[in-house]
């Protein structure tokens, strides 16, 4: 399981995080019943702080990918049945909208047109 | 001829001539040996221990065939010279058990031959035992000497170092495990037997001295039977165990190189943590067989650790490495930081 956080990238480093593991989990890199390393010993090695960590794990929780429990640490739950992929490729569409300067509205009319 | 067509050649070549050897003398004189036969001698020289005939004979096959067969779909595949490097100790080693198997073989015999029963065998003198151990030292390392000569060809060139270019400020880390049940079923086993069989069962006195002896060794087997690598950018962290509690660190400056490879458990000794860095200058954490990441460190001695995505281990070692030197970006992690 890799994780990078790139110099140049204007998205978030929470944001960063939880899209690379998200992306480990879907693809099956992280296998379900494995634990993410504990967020203390991510962030001291991304020298972030650990609330970024934090962050990026309650984001993945809220997905339904991983679970955090106390104790035991953050367990994966699963490739989530593909919502999780939904949303990474949803970000993608999103972000490069803001790109080309469309505004909410037009990715809707957008999506729209495609269904 | 493909390397692993040769070495299949080489250990069937071994493994026929061991079991020729070893049983064609055994079965020829079959009919004057006593059943059982005496197959372990004390340090008088008295045959003190017995052994059927058929049993015998399944276990000389046993010895021949026990490394081949383990090996045989284990062929080096490509032939990197790491792993032709290792092929003349394996075919070192077939020799020499294929050659113990021949010449316990003929000593039975020389004992047994002709006497009514097994407790009449001839008494067994030091200096054969020189012969059991010192003919087979001699083939192995015949074996192993011809072996290198043949395989050094082989070898490709060694696979070029394979870096994963990180971009200033770029922050990474990398996470990956290896695990194997057969620790624990093993340690498990051990325990069991400690503590069941001794002391509840047995009520022995000795038990519960021997039963924390086992629970020892259970703990030591957990430690083993899962590890947790990390890299980032100071060092590869190794955790133990299933808590973790007890780690190795590799500071990066002391890492030369890192190389993704296939492990052999058999070219490091087996299982375990195996070898010194301080004693040999090679060690290996061997949990199962496969992937593994080998650090060259800058003294010369050498690391390896059996861990899953471990090209992706070594890429990122090699792409902290290449950066280093360079002045670090303080301004642009401060900005990052600043988002989270």
């Amino acid at each position: 399981m890799l994780v990078r956080i790139l110099g140049g990238d204007d998205a978030p480093i929470y944001a960063q995080i939880a899209s690379q593991l998200r992306r480990a989990i879907t693809e099956g890199k992280v296998a379900e019943g494995e634990r993410l390393p504990p967020a203390r010993e991510l962030a001291e090695s991304l020298n972030v702080h650990m609330h970024t960590v934090l962050r990026a794990y309650d984001e993945l929780r809220q997905e339904g990918l991983v679970d955090v429990r106390r104790g035991r640490g953050v367990v994966v739950l699963g490739r989530g049945q593909g919502r999780a992929r939904l949303i990474e490729l949803g970000r993608a569409f999103v972000a490069e909208g803001e790109r080309q300067g469309l505004e909410l509205r037009d990715l809707r009319k957008l999506l729209g047109e495609l269904a | 001829m493909s390397a692993e067509r040769r070495l299949r050649a080489w250990l069937t070549a071994i493994g026929a001539l061991g079991l020729l050897l070893a049983l064609a003398p055994l079965f020829a004189f079959w009919q004057r040996l006593p059943d059982p036969i005496a197959t372990h001698f004390g340090l008088s020289g008295a045959p003190d221990g017995k052994l059927g005939r058929g049993l015998f004979a399944l276990f000389l096959c046993a010895l021949v065939l026990l490394l081949p067969c383990s090996v045989w779909r284990r062929a080096p595949r490509p032939p990197t010279a790491e792993a032709v490097a290792t092929v003349p100790l394996l075919l070192g080693t077939a020799a020499f058990m294929s050659a113990v198997a021949a010449t316990s073989s003929w000593l039975t015999l020389w004992h047994n031959g002709d006497r009514a029963v097994w407790s009449d065998a001839r008494h067994l003198q030091p200096g054969e035992l020189l012969l059991v151990l010192g003919v087979p030292l001699l083939a192995g390392a015949a074996v192993a000497i011809a072996a290198r000569r043949r395989w050094a060809a082989l070898a490709v060139a060694p696979a070029p170092v394979d870096v994963l270019p990180l971009e200033r400020g770029e922050r990474a880390y990398w996470s990956g495990g290896a695990r194997n049940r057969w620790f624990w079923l093993i340690g498990l086993g051990i325990a069991i037997e400690g503590g069941v069989l001794r002391l509840v069962v047995g009520g022995s006195p000795v038990g519960l001295p021997v039963l924390l002896v086992h629970l020892a060794v259970l703990v030591l087997l957990e430690q083993l039977s899962t590890i947790r690598v990390s890299v980032d950018e100071r060092a590869l962290t190794i955790r133990y165990g299933h808590l973790g509690w007890v780690r190795q660190r590799v500071a990066l400056e002391r890492v030369e190189r890192a190389t993704a490879f296939e492990l052999e458990p058999w070219a490091h000794g087996g299982w375990g943590y195996r070898g010194s860095l301080k004693l040999g200058g090679r060690a290996a954490v061997v949990v199962r067989a496969g992937a593994a990441v080998r650090l060259d460190l800058r003294d010369g001695t050498r690391l390896s650790i059996t861990v899953d995505d471990a090209e992706t281990a070594a890429r990122l070692i090699n792409g902290f490495l290449q950066r280093r030197g360079e002045p670090p970006a303080g301004a642009v992690l401060e900005q990052l930081e600043a988002h989270g």
